[in-house]
């Protein structure tokens, strides 16, 4: 898999957004909301993004989707930069690239029936009509585990676990090759969540998709992903394959963060816990320096002045950490 | 040890324009002095409506209903009335709940709602209230608690909103502390944050607690207590080892298998429990979960089960304990009658 070539690859991606703006003067406060992303994925790989609410991990996913137009960098996708195209010429790319939400309640129009949801974008994309587009979307529902019947009602019918699948049957519709998942499964009930998660995987084998699964929930992430970002305050702080993450995570943050997730067992080692102290900090016009030094352990004097560098350290484990090498004695 | 609070047969419905919703049907649990009992289920279970029907803050269209007794310290709490009631609540139990965002007053600071929290209930003046308010916000790790308690609360992070509510619940030295899902809007590493605190606190000050929550991983980190309800009724309880290593119901065995676990290498496909809760208007007559369960008989969608002992602290509801049901690996036979 590493040496063929990544469906997508976005590099340097940062999105900045004006706050506190007033029609009569342009704010001077920046919200790095993603700050300098670089990061690829191989065609049918699953890739997590994790990291706490307002790290942009899911600004991110919006951005490669050009719901949000990029402040600087570039989305490279099967080769051809798709950072800076024309609403026109975006519409192929749209085809390829779909999105699954996280709110089922949301994100499905509650005045459209299923038929009108899911077949929104075989329409749109012109691919299919009469009675051949309806054929597709009773397959599509069958393909998620609903019925033909189904297809006539409208969302407010169907429990918080059948919408997503409505959701994930709208994003399957016009084939896309990538599907960015924002926190598909965080709004379900636990014993839903398997569900739906298996679907996925399934799909995935079927189709030969490639997911961006953009997550906080950390052990799912780790079940569903092959490789896996870390994301703090706008900044990758640790990339590396899902196994290599947790089983040896460089980054003090990663450390702490796989060491906060709550084990289902109650003999697991409590005490070896890493507690961080404090909040995470504001993206609004941000310090130079690491993002995470003002809550971690080994900081040091230059870690709030310079900011780390994104580099490899293992093969294909990428860490932002002045001292990466010397706190895991590498 | 003495038991703080013996809820028995409680059942809380609601009436409303489309009929009643049975969201509690007939549980019954105990909790000694310095437990932490643990409630997990899924949304609509009705361990929410539990904590809220111990708190007394059950309106219309919302009953208790008659045949349901909450013995909280020997005092029939059923029996009381709204003042009694309200005298007891704040002072004895207290509660947080789980959006930190919204159950603070956005018009009033931090001072303000935590003062009046301690006047309401003591004899302090305003002075007193203050130092105490201020000594609650230090005890929970809130740095500098002289200058942010002037503060109003969205001046305050998610994580500390939630510890000044868990100061507040606090102030009076309640003997029982409901939490209901304190932890589900907060970040992990903040959620780790609280939960320690929790700990800690019920260490220091042996308040007994009762958490709810959906995730068996928060209750592994901090209960030695569960209870496990699905439909409005108690599946399972027992110590926090029997519930992890030794799940009984096959609901809390369909509930393990459905959670990845981070520990293991190996990619392991999940085990979902098919199918999805069931609608509280028209429960199921039997067990609340023999639609979805991969065990269901002929009797579990006729009769609910009772909960039979399998030791002296873990019950399980599942009519497969049962002598006369097929020996199923997994599940332990119950001689006689010996459920309760």
């Amino acid at each position: 898999m590493s040496n063929q070539k990544p469906l997508i690859e976005v590099k340097n991606l940062k999105k900045h957004f004006y706050v506190g703006r007033s029609l009569w003067k342009k704010s001077k406060n920046v919200l790095t909301a993603v700050d300098g992303l670089n990061f690829y994925i191989n065609r049918g790989e699953t890739f997590g993004l994790v990291g706490e609410s307002g790290c942009g991990k899911s600004t991110t996913g919006r951005t490669i989707v050009r719901l949000y137009d990029p402040t600087d960098g570039e989305i490279i996708y099967d080769g051809v930069d798709i950072a800076r195209l024309s609403a026109k010429e975006m519409m192929t790319y749209r085809k390829k690239i779909q999105m699954i939400f996280q709110d089922p309640y949301a994100s499905l129009n509650g005045r459209m029936t299923v038929t009108d949801i899911i077949g929104e974008g075989i329409d749109t994309h012109k691919i299919l009509t009469g009675d051949a587009r309806q054929k597709r979307i009773y397959e599509l529902l069958e393909r998620v585990g609903l019925k033909r019947e189904h297809a006539s009602r409208y969302p407010h019918e169907f429990s918080g676990g059948q919408r997503q699948r409505i959701g994930i049957a709208r994003a399957l519709a016009i084939e896309p090759e990538l599907i960015i998942c924002d926190e598909p499964i965080s709004a379900l009930d636990v014993s839903i969540q398997a569900q739906v998660v298996n679907m996925l995987e399934d799909l995935q084998d079927e189709m030969g998709l490639t997911y961006l699964f953009i997550a906080h929930d950390l052990s799912m992430v780790k079940h569903i992903s092959d490789r896996i970002g870390v994301m703090y305050l706008g900044k990758m702080m640790e990339l590396a394959t899902s196994d290599e993450l947790y089983n040896n995570p460089l980054h003090p943050y990663t450390q702490a963060l796989l060491s906060s997730i709550p084990v289902p067992d109650p003999n697991a080692a409590k005490d070896k816990r890493i507690i961080l102290e404090g909040d995470v900090g504001s993206p609004i016009n941000p310090t130079p320096g690491c993002r995470f030094a003002s809550r971690c352990r080994y900081c040091q004097d230059n870690c709030k002045t310079e900011t780390p560098k994104f580099r490899e350290i293992l093969k294909g484990h990428f860490v932002a950490c002045h001292y990466a090498e010397k706190i895991n004695n590498l | 040890m003495k038991t703080l609070l013996k809820v028995e047969n409680l059942k809380t419905s609601f009436y409303t324009h489309l009929g009643e919703v049975q969201a509690v049907r007939g549980i019954s649990f105990e909790l000694n002095e310095g437990d932490i009992l643990g409630i997990v289920g899924e949304s609509g279970s009705g361990k929410s409506v539990t904590s809220l029907s111990v708190m007394g803050l059950i309106d219309e269209p919302g009953v208790i209903k008659e045949e349901s007794s909450i013995v909280f310290d020997d005092i029939e709490l059923t029996e009381l009335n709204k003042r009694e009631m309200s005298n007891l609540r704040g002072n004895e139990i207290a509660m947080i709940f789980q959006d930190p965002m919204t159950s603070l007053n956005p018009v009033y600071s931090i001072k303000n709602q935590m003062t009046e929290v301690i006047r309401k209930h003591t004899n302090m003046t305003k002075s007193e209230a203050l130092e105490r308010a201020i000594e609650l916000l230090h005890m929970v790790g809130i740095p500098e608690p002289e200058i942010r308690i002037k503060g109003f609360p969205h001046q305050f992070s998610g994580g500390m909103r939630q510890r000044a509510l868990i100061a507040t619940a606090l102030s009076c030295n309640p003997k029982l502390l409901i939490a209901d899902e304190p932890t589900t809007a907060l970040d992990v590493t903040i959620q780790a944050q609280i939960l320690d605190l929790m700990r800690d606190l019920q260490n220091k000050l042996n308040t007994s607690i009762i958490l709810i929550t959906h995730d068996l991983g928060v209750i592994a980190e901090v209960c030695n207590k569960v209870v496990v309800m699905y439909g409005g009724m108690i599946m399972e309880k027992g110590t926090i080892e029997e519930i992890f290593y030794k799940p009984q119901h096959p609901y809390t065995k369909g509930l393990h298998k459905s959670i990845p676990k981070v520990n293991l290498n190996q990619k392991e496909r999940l085990v979902p429990i098919e199918g999805s809760p069931p609608d509280l208007m028209a429960p199921p007559s039997g067990c609340p979960f023999s639609p979805r369960c991969p065990h269901a008989m002929k009797i579990c969608i006729e009769k609910a089960s009772p909960l039979f002992n399998i030791s002296e602290s873990q019950r399980s509801s599942c009519w497969l304990h049962d002598q006369n049901s097929p020996q199923v690996e997994g599940f332990v036979k119950v001689k006689g009658d010996k459920y309760e």
